[in-house]
């Protein structure tokens, strides 16, 4: 089966960083790249039971006429075909449906407005709500190009991470890069109840061959034991569709894990499908 | 029986898509809601399946009773018997004699032995270099369902009116159920004719056992070439 | 019968029974809260337009219109980022193509820009927005509720039934607007729930705002010669209505070529709305008091005077929502409609003797319904509101005659309503029970035919032979050996005669006799679209390419194979 990715373009400087890590993707796991250049100033995707509209800021519009040559420069240098998105249907006459039968999107990084919002344009904020409706998962991009060599997968036991781990296997064997995973001891997480857990899902076997290590971090603060992961992995993470309430309340260990390490991450919903 | 979507869109042989939009869509009801794992009662979903007229996937793959059909020569060969000496003076004869000792029994003997005949008379079996294939033009839906095939080395060599005029010395009686196998039988066994040490090998009337090998040998090189 | 089935059965009747008593009781949840936004919008505009009135002595009051429009395009576009003009062809389209799906966004950002648009005096009906409010608002409830979409399309369809029922004080105007114009369906599966929500919009917005019947005491019996006269009536409102809907649509394209910024340009036209409501004030705001005096015959100016009214009427109306107001055609169609009945009327008198004829306000009464029947091609929703309207059934039998003449009318002239014109023409209409409903449902990649044997472009004519025996298809993909990508399609049909030809196996190669640039689909294309295309070249499949990578092929027999399966799926219940 032939996989492809959804990136929404933006002709400038970040945008290119971005694109390269889209690049990168669809090389080293031999997708297609499906391309979106915008014309209007938002667009909406419709998934299977919630609208979100993106409002994108005016970065992305800029400079329509060069935006193409620049993709297809880009990618006939790093060896990869690109396929743009033209959307046929609108559900006004400035708003665009972008499809959504992709198996991965790319955005780029800020997720709150705990990150700054310097170079990150209006993408953002929704990235998590498209990560939770969305029947794909979502490739957040560190700031800058940055090639990974190895993926890591946080795996805390629950039903979302299980997808994680799933995921991460399906990463590591298509890349033919290592697997690590990473688990945070906290309250029962520990080695003794994650192995009850695969081994009820009979997924012990597999662990065993596709993970090259399984560390367990213990330190009490979430922050301090990021310095554990490898600087040039890909980092796997499940999110969950928990309320804007409890998320105020509670905070997101997706936020803090994103807002303290800069690696590309890859955000798994409760919807998502593995490929 | 559970089932998760997957094996159900195997059960109704339709793409795991189509089953997540009807389940999306509120076609096909799913006991919690539209969640992301739904599981189904096979007897459920047969009779759901019923209700609209969908078909529901008649393979067998878990199911252990139901034995893969093989249809390769050297199995119909063993169905069918190697005789020596069979008796006959003309090629009607010969046949009938044949058809006896073929796996085809009881009532329907005669009528399978009339349709040899028959066939014969249409056309010549013989396939040249003293080996002939008889066969039936329809598919005889009760000589069984499995393929056989029945080598009778002859007492007598017979003129057959092969193609090259040659007397037959080998009959192989060829019984199929369907066209599908019978092409797939016949063309094997073309293909072991076709080499000329296998002509001179059943010239020196080999037993069962030597023959089936070496049948078995030669039908490897076939599956290898595909057909 | 096992008790095992007798348990299964049960099981599955009270599951059944359990969805449809769901969806009945979020019905009348959508219903209640449909009926709270449009007393809402219409408390607000009676507030708004009053603190407006307090400025009608100066000689600035002409610019409120424009503030209120440019206010209101401000908000819409850029606070909401809402993006979209009409409300209800919106609402179609979620219906037709996104199972409903509307923005949360929508449950009330029309409420706050009609609100501005018509309490500051633009010539706008707060209907639409009411509707679009409702109908994003079952949306949103479904969503929550996690209702699949068949159901969500229905509770969108609630929305709309209450807002229309709350805000006319007709409970079955909203069923009827609903089903002839959102759905474009009447099952016993939409009808219950839609009912209820009805119900529940009309009471909550008689709690609100209390039980007035609009225009009631408003009692007429018409005759034979009325039900005669209707059908001169019903042409004067075809073509009336023709022309509002063009006059409309035109204006919205002369406002667009405007160079100048959304908000500014709802400003000008406001502000020319204001100008000329400095000397006809009749024509400003949804103008429900001038239906009210027309139907009861307190209506003095003369014929021609009543005229301009109703040509500068349809003009405000025009400039409003063409300009980038927000609101609706529902209003400013009432009153059109009963001023052309009223001047049909006079008209009349002038030629022949108008005693043995209803008094002129049944005529106005009949005018709206002819109007409605019209611009909408909706005759059965004019009919029944202006019956909710008036409580009474007296003049049923010429307005009747009005509403289907006028819309069958209508129907030469414009092909479609004025909801569903520039929908269709975007291929967004997509009505249940037809061919191309099922086609949207069904996707390429659900079609899709795998059991295709790829060659290479390394490969000769020898191979090919080989490949041929072993696959069931008479076409063969060819694929880079390298980077996967798809080069091109061996047809059997068209190279056959090279495949007996043994002296070219060794050296041709299979590039060589390819189709290099066949005709292909991409895995998002919609169905309707590709059986188009094969039926323009003739072609009984094609290949699937995304990128230029291979990723099956649809043809004819499997997509009828899926499309007879879903059909029998989609129609039996």
């Amino acid at each position: 089966m032939v996989n492809s990715l959804l990136h929404v373009f933006r002709n400038n400087a970040f945008g290119r960083e971005t694109f390269m890590q889209s690049l990168y993707f669809c090389k080293t796991l031999d997708f297609t790249l499906r391309v979106y250049i915008p014309r209007h100033s938002k667009f909406l995707m419709y998934f299977e039971n919630e609208v979100t509209q993106v409002d994108l800021d005016q970065s992305y519009l800029s400079d329509p006429e060069t935006a193409q040559e620049h993709v297809e420069a880009l990618a006939k240098k790093a060896g990869v075909s690109v396929d743009f998105l033209t959307p046929k249907d609108f559900t006004a006459s400035t708003l665009p449906d972008v499809p959504i039968g992709f198996d991965c999107m790319c955005c780029p990084r800020s997720m709150s407005d705990k990150t700054s919002r310097i170079g990150l344009g209006y993408v953002g904020p929704k990235v998590r709500r498209i990560a939770v409706a969305a029947p794909f998962p979502v490739l957040v991009t560190s700031l800058c190009y940055k090639p990974w060599n190895s993926v890591a997968v946080f795996f805390g036991g629950s039903a979302n991470a299980f997808k994680a781990l799933s995921m991460g296997l399906s990463l590591s064997r298509r890349s033919g890069m290592p697997l690590d995973l990473f688990t945070i001891e906290e309250g029962d997480v520990n080695r003794e109840t994650l192995d009850n857990l695969l081994q009820a899902r009979e997924m012990t076997s597999v662990v065993e061959e596709g993970v090259r290590e399984w560390h367990f971090l213990s330190k009490s603060k979430l922050e301090d034991n990021l310095y554990e992961i490898p600087p040039d992995a890909l980092t796997v993470i499940g999110a969950y569709g928990h309320g804007m309430i409890r998320e105020a309340l509670f905070g997101s260990k997706l936020e803090v894990i994103q807002s303290q390490i800069i690696n590309n991450m890859m955000i798994v919903g409760p919807k998502c499908r593995v490929f | 029986m559970k089932m998760d979507i997957r094996q159900a869109a195997a059960f109704l042989s339709l793409p795991v898509k189509t089953l997540e939009r009807w389940i999306a869509q509120g076609f096909l009801p799913v006991p919690a809601g539209p969640s992301s794992a739904p599981i189904f009662d096979k007897s459920w979903l047969a009779n759901w399946a019923k209700s609209k007229n969908l078909s529901i996937s008649q393979t067998c793959q878990d199911d252990p009773e139901c034995p893969a059909p093989a249809h390769n020569l050297v199995q119909a060969m063993r169905r069918g018997g190697v005789f020596k000496d069979v008796e006959g003076g003309t090629v009607d004869e010969a046949l009938t004699q044949a058809a006896s000792l073929s796996p085809v029994a009881g009532d329907h003997l005669q009528a399978f032995t009339q349709q040899l005949l028959e066939r014969e008379r249409l056309c010549s079996t013989g396939q040249g270099k003293g080996v002939a294939i008889p066969h039936v033009r329809s598919q005889t839906e009760d000589a069984g369902a499995e393929a056989s095939v029945t080598t009778c080395f002859l007492k007598e060599p017979l003129d057959f009116n092969a193609i090259d005029g040659k007397p037959v010395t080998t009959l192989f009686l060829l019984i199929s159920p369907s066209v599908d196998v019978h092409l797939r039988l016949l063309s094997r066994l073309a293909f072991c004719l076709r080499d000329d040490s296998f002509v001179e090998f059943l010239n020196q009337r080999p037993t069962s056992d030597d023959l089936l090998g070496k049948v078995q040998e030669l039908e490897a090189k076939v599956a290898d070439s595909g057909l | 019968m096992t008790p095992k089935n007798i348990a299964g059965m049960a099981k599955r009747l009270f599951f059944l029974r359990h969805e449809k008593v769901a969806l009945l009781l979020a019905g009348v949840l959508v219903g209640c809260c449909s009926g709270v936004a449009a007393a809402g919008l219409s408390f607000a505009i009676e507030h708004l337009s009053e603190l407006c009135a307090h400025a009608k002595h100066y000689w600035w009051v002409f610019v409120l219109p424009g503030v209120g429009a440019a206010l209101s395009s401000l908000f819409l576009n850029k606070i909401v980022r809402e993006g979209a003009g009409h409300g209800v062809p919106e609402i179609i389209y979620a219906v037709s193509r996104r199972g409903g799906l509307l923005r949360f966004r929508s449950s009330f950002s029309r409420l706050v820009s009609s609100c501005l648009t018509i309490g500051s005096g633009g010539s706008a009906g707060p209907e639409a927005p009411v509707v679009m409010s409702g109908s994003a608002i079952g949306s949103n409830i479904a969503q929550r509720l996690g209702f699949p979409s068949r159901h969500r399309i229905t509770l969108v369809g609630c929305g709309a039934a209450a807002a229309i029922a709350s805000i006319f004080n007709a409970p079955i105007a909203g069923i009827v607007f609903t089903l002839e114009v959102v759905l474009g369906e009447w099952t016993a599966v939409n009808v219950i729930p839609i009912g209820v929500a009805s119900v529940a919009g009309t009471q909550v917005g008689r709690l609100l705002m209390g039980n007035s019947i609009r225009f009631s005491h408003a009692h007429f019996s018409p005759g034979t010669w009325d039900i005669a006269a209707a059908f001169g009536l019903a042409l004067a409102t075809a073509l009336v209505s023709v022309a509002l809907s063009r006059m409309i649509r035109s204006s919205g394209k002369m406002w667009g070529k405007l160079p100048a910024s959304k908000m500014s340009r709802a400003f000008v036209g406001g502000a020319c709305v204001g100008l000329v409501g400095l000397f006809f004030p009749q024509v400003l705001g949804e103008g429900y008091n001038q239906i009210y005096s027309l139907i009861h015959g307190q209506y003095s100016p003369g014929l021609v005077l009543l005229c301009a009214i109703l040509g500068l009427k349809m003009l405000v109306t025009a400039t409003t929502l063409g300009s980038g107001g927000s609101g609706g055609i529902f209003a400013p169609g009432l009153v059109v409609g009963s001023f052309t009945g009223v001047a049909y009327f006079r008209l009349l008198s002038l030629m022949v003797d108008v005693g043995h004829l209803a008094p002129e306000g049944c005529y106005a009464l009949l005018g709206m319904a002819g109007i409605m029947g019209g611009m909408l091609q909706a005759p059965l929703t004019g009919l029944f509101l202006v019956v909710d309207i008036t409580s009474g059934y007296e003049v049923i039998l010429p307005l009747i005659v009005v509403s289907l003449v006028s819309s069958s009318v209508c129907r030469y002239f414009e092909s479609d309503s004025f909801y569903l014109k520039d929908l269709k023409a975007e291929g967004g209409l997509i009505r249940p029970g037809t061919d191309e409903r099922v086609l949207e449902d069904l996707q390429v990649s659900e079609v899709l035919e795998h059991n295709l044997i790829p060659l290479n472009n390394h490969m000769t004519l020898a191979d090919l032979v080989a490949q041929v025996k072993s696959s069931h298809r008479n076409h063969f993909p060819v694929l880079d050996v390298k980077t996967n990508e798809f080069l091109g399609m061996i047809d059997l049909a068209k190279v056959r005669p090279y495949l007996f030809n043994r002296e070219l196996y060794g050296t041709v190669l299979v590039v060589d006799i390819m189709d290099h640039f066949p005709p292909a689909v991409s895995p998002d294309e919609r169905l309707t679209d590709v059986l188009e295309l094969m039926d323009r070249i003739q072609a009984f499949s094609l290949p699937v390419i995304s990128g230029k990578r291979f990723l099956g092929m649809v043809s004819k027999g499997t997509l009828l194979d899926h499309y007879r399966r879903e059909l029998i799926v989609q129609t039996t219940y």
